[in-house]
């Protein structure tokens, strides 16, 4: 309950719809799981995925849950629902005498587009656009994402939205169908951010 | 849990190694209360009851072994068996796939060898004795001592965070990490 509260509290400091140029991203609500299954339920979606459901019951009961939907944003474009974001807040490692400082100063994030409208920059428009809540509207010093190594295209938006990779851990994430493979974690702190933001206002 | 199923002590040439027990635990506080000792720990313990009851509450006292010459407690080891990342449906052949290991000598007995011959031995136990697949070490990457027994021990640096980790007195520095897998493992 009281993880919930925090997360909740998160979503709450933002001004929702936020818009993009072409898209509109706000907190999920219960509507959007019929359409969000239909995404994440295609064997291309899934296969990079922490979880495969089987059934729309089994999506509902893994990822309608409250502490689940407080940590999703819908992407939107004019048509509607394209996809879905992560945005969690969380704490950096430090030593025990600077805990309350480095609490909630970091956010990790993540992303699943609809593969029917890859290709057009959507992703790479609605990460940056979560990058940006991150550093301007809820004031955090740091923000992470991490994938399997061989996930081209989510490592492709890291980098277009000013992510560095930081580390490339050797077999050490466990894919359903290939085995042990490698995984990257990528970062980018609000001074790095800010220098190369080009479209400051 | 994670020791019972090892015989121990376990000896090296010069040291000899064991689960913590209750009566270490002062010899263990007096080197990790030095401050030149808690510049790169997790943390730097000033009241030793303060720090019993974190122990306990954390469970780090079974994570914990002790390394000893002649008798004498020079400093400890830490062995963290962790459960591997997977995605869902592989999640049991993750479990205790992994474990993250960690160090602490005295200063009064370093430059002899004796954390690479110590760590040697904890990682010949967690790849034949407890079946770890991976072994991971953390360090701030300014930590130089800690980050050469890792290199020593073979193991290879997979990452280095910006500003990523809090340190009382420095603020926000790097860290490192460090890996070594048992397939590439020369023991």
């Amino acid at each position: 309950m009281g993880e919930e509260t925090a997360v909740a509290t998160t979503f709450e400091q933002i001004a929702w719809p936020v818009r993009t140029a072409r898209l509109t991203i706000r907190p999920a609500v219960p509507a959007d799981l019929p359409r969000l299954y239909e995404i994440r339920s295609q064997p291309a979606v899934t296969h990079w995925l922490t979880g495969r459901t089987t059934s729309y019951d089994d999506y509902v009961e893994r990822y309608g849950a409250p502490a689940r939907m407080s940590r999703t944003l819908i992407v939107a474009n004019e048509a509607g629902l394209v996809g879905d974001l992560m945005l969690q807040v969380e704490s950096p490692w430090s030593q025990a005498e600077a805990n309350a400082e480095a609490e909630n100063t970091q956010a990790a994030l993540g992303w699943c587009l609809d593969p029917a409208h890859a290709g057009c920059g959507y992703a790479t428009e609605a990460a940056a656009e979560l990058l940006r809540l991150c550093f301007e509207e809820l004031g955090l010093r740091r923000v992470v994402a991490g994938a399997f190594a061989d996930n081209v295209a989510s490592i492709r938006v890291m980098e277009k939205i000013g992510m560095r990779i930081e580390s490339r851990t050797r077999r050490a994430s466990l894919h359903r169908d290939l085995g042990w493979l490698d995984g990257v974690e990528a970062a980018v702190l609000v001074g790095e951010w800010r220098a190369k933001r080009i479209d400051r206002p | 849990m994670t020791f019972d199923r090892i015989s121990w002590p376990r000896r090296t040439e010069r040291l000899s190694i064991r689960p913590a027990g209750t009566a270490d635990l002062p010899a263990v506080f007096a080197v990790r209360s030095r401050k030149d000792v808690a510049e790169w720990m997790p943390e730097h313990p000033t009241s030793y009851d303060d720090w019993l009851l974190r122990l306990g509450r954390t469970g780090a006292v079974d994570r914990m072994l002790v390394v000893e010459l002649d008798g004498v407690v020079i400093g400890d080891l830490y062995v963290h068996i962790e459960d591997a990342w997977t995605q869902v449906e592989v999640e049991d052949d993750g479990k205790r796939a992994q474990a993250e290991i960690g160090w602490c000598l005295s200063p009064d007995h370093q430059g002899k060898g004796y954390m690479t011959e110590a760590t040697s031995e904890l990682v010949r136990l967690c790849f034949e004795e407890l079946g770890v697949r991976r072994l991971v070490a953390n360090a701030f990457a300014d930590n130089a001592p800690s980050l050469r027994v890792m290199e020593r021990l073979g193991m290879v640096c997979e990452g280095r965070f910006r500003a990523e980790s809090l340190h009382r007195d420095h603020g926000w520095i790097d860290g490192i990490t460090y890996a070594l897998l048992r397939d590439d493992w020369k023991g």
